[in-house]
């Protein structure tokens, strides 16, 4: 028991230091009052991805757009913008993050 | 030098060269379009096939009746290279970044070069708020109505479903009528290109809806959020722009000024006469 304590925590570290990026590829776009980013697929295939975004998660991508970040970079412009505690921070930055590692807006 | 001049939704431009005229006076769908004069907008022009630029990036390779193309940059511009599969034989179209003028080339087969046409037509007048998109577009009430939907949908059905149960109905273009942004009012323009139908109409009517069709065991219609709207309509719109930057930005302009005005639907249907009367009657919010 004692192993997989040290594995869980190994694996936990690990992705709150991963480094990222945001795809330079997909731009935001700003449509009839809404926020979108358009993943076009590879070319002949039909895999448009049409991903919406709100205030937050714009200004996550504004933010950290060109830049190398981890989760935690991600949670403090959350933390810095909205004064909410670190550890809510983390928890939003961490959905944001998995929603568009999703659709490889972010990898 | 030989020319002639054609106007569609409302862009006038000049077709030059003794080669390409006599091609261009060949396709039927021209010849509700031709003008005798005006200041051209932009120009199609016979090039030499030996200026015909280098492809240096690929942005997007299709198929269609044993035709290959590929569409992309050169190291100025951009190029459209359309090859029979069969036999070898091409046609090209390029232009220069920002420049007026589409140079044109190659075997004078009208499967190549309508096509090439309907591309560098869109080329010319994306910048000017102006998209074809793929769809079957009615006239009803003095507005337009286009269906759009992946090929073999319905939608040629659809609309004839329209004009055989809802009086006063009209076709105006059943393969890429054009729509255009013109002071905040968004138009459908009747197009020398219209599938297998032909329907070449010198017209245009306000744009009153977009319905998106998907073939179901029942009739149901849906409103749009501006986000389904988008993914509606952004299939529709030509595929060769949709991976250059530069282009898709004014692609998604013109889709998303498009959506602040009119309003946008998805329709599960069956092919009958029930599906027309549900549309009809969601978009104009009255029996028909």
């Amino acid at each position: 028991m004692e192993g997989l304590e040290v594995i869980i925590t190994i694996f936990v570290f690990s992705i709150s230091f991963s480094v990222m990026k945001i795809n330079s590829n997909y731009k935001l776009r700003s449509i009839a009052g809404e926020t979108i980013v358009v993943n076009q697929g590879t070319t002949g295939t039909d895999m448009t991805r049409i991903i919406s975004l709100n205030a937050s998660a714009k200004l996550l991508y504004e933010q950290l757009l060109g830049k190398e970040f981890a989760v935690d970079d991600a949670a403090n412009v959350l933390a810095d913008t909205y004064g909410i505690d670190n550890e809510q921070a983390l928890k939003d930055a961490q959905k944001w993050v998995d929603a568009l590692c999703k659709c490889g807006v972010i990898e | 030098m030989m020319s002639k001049k054609y106007q569609i939704a409302g862009h006038l431009f000049e077709v030059m060269g003794e080669q390409l005229c006599a091609a261009v006076t060949c396709i039927e769908g021209f010849r509700p379009f031709e003008v005798e004069e005006g200041e051209p907008l932009f120009r199609f022009q016979e090039g030499n096939l030996r200026d015909i630029p280098p492809m240096q990036k690929v942005e997007y390779v299709f198929e269609y009746e044993g035709v290959k193309g590929a569409f992309g940059r050169t190291s100025d511009g951009l190029r459209l290279n359309l090859l029979m599969e069969a036999d070898g034989r091409a046609f090209d179209i390029w232009c220069r970044e920002g420049d007026s003028v589409v140079y044109m080339g190659g075997c004078w087969l009208m499967l190549l070069y309508r096509f090439a046409m309907w591309v560098a037509y869109g080329l010319m007048t994306l910048q000017k708020g102006t998209l074809a998109i793929h769809s079957s577009c009615i006239v009803y009430k003095g507005k337009a109505t286009l269906f759009l939907g992946e090929s073999g949908t319905g939608k040629s059905t659809h609309t004839r479903l329209w004009r055989e149960h809802i009086e006063g109905a009209v076709l105006l273009n059943d393969d890429s009528p054009m729509i255009r942004v013109e002071d905040g009012k968004v138009w459908a323009y009747g197009s020398a290109w219209s599938g297998k139908t032909p329907c070449y109409k010198n017209e245009r009517y306000e744009l009153k809806a977009c319905v998106r069709l998907s073939q179901a065991p029942y009739n149901r219609m849906q409103k749009l959020s501006v986000l389904q709207a988008y993914g509606a309509i952004h299939p529709s719109c030509a595929p060769e722009f949709a991976y250059d930057d530069v282009l898709y930005d004014e692609v998604s302009r013109t889709i998303g000024q498009i959506l602040s005005v009119v309003p946008c639907y998805h329709l599960a249907c069956l092919p009958d006469r029930e599906a027309a009367l549900l549309s009809c009657h969601t978009i104009f919010e009255s029996e028909p």
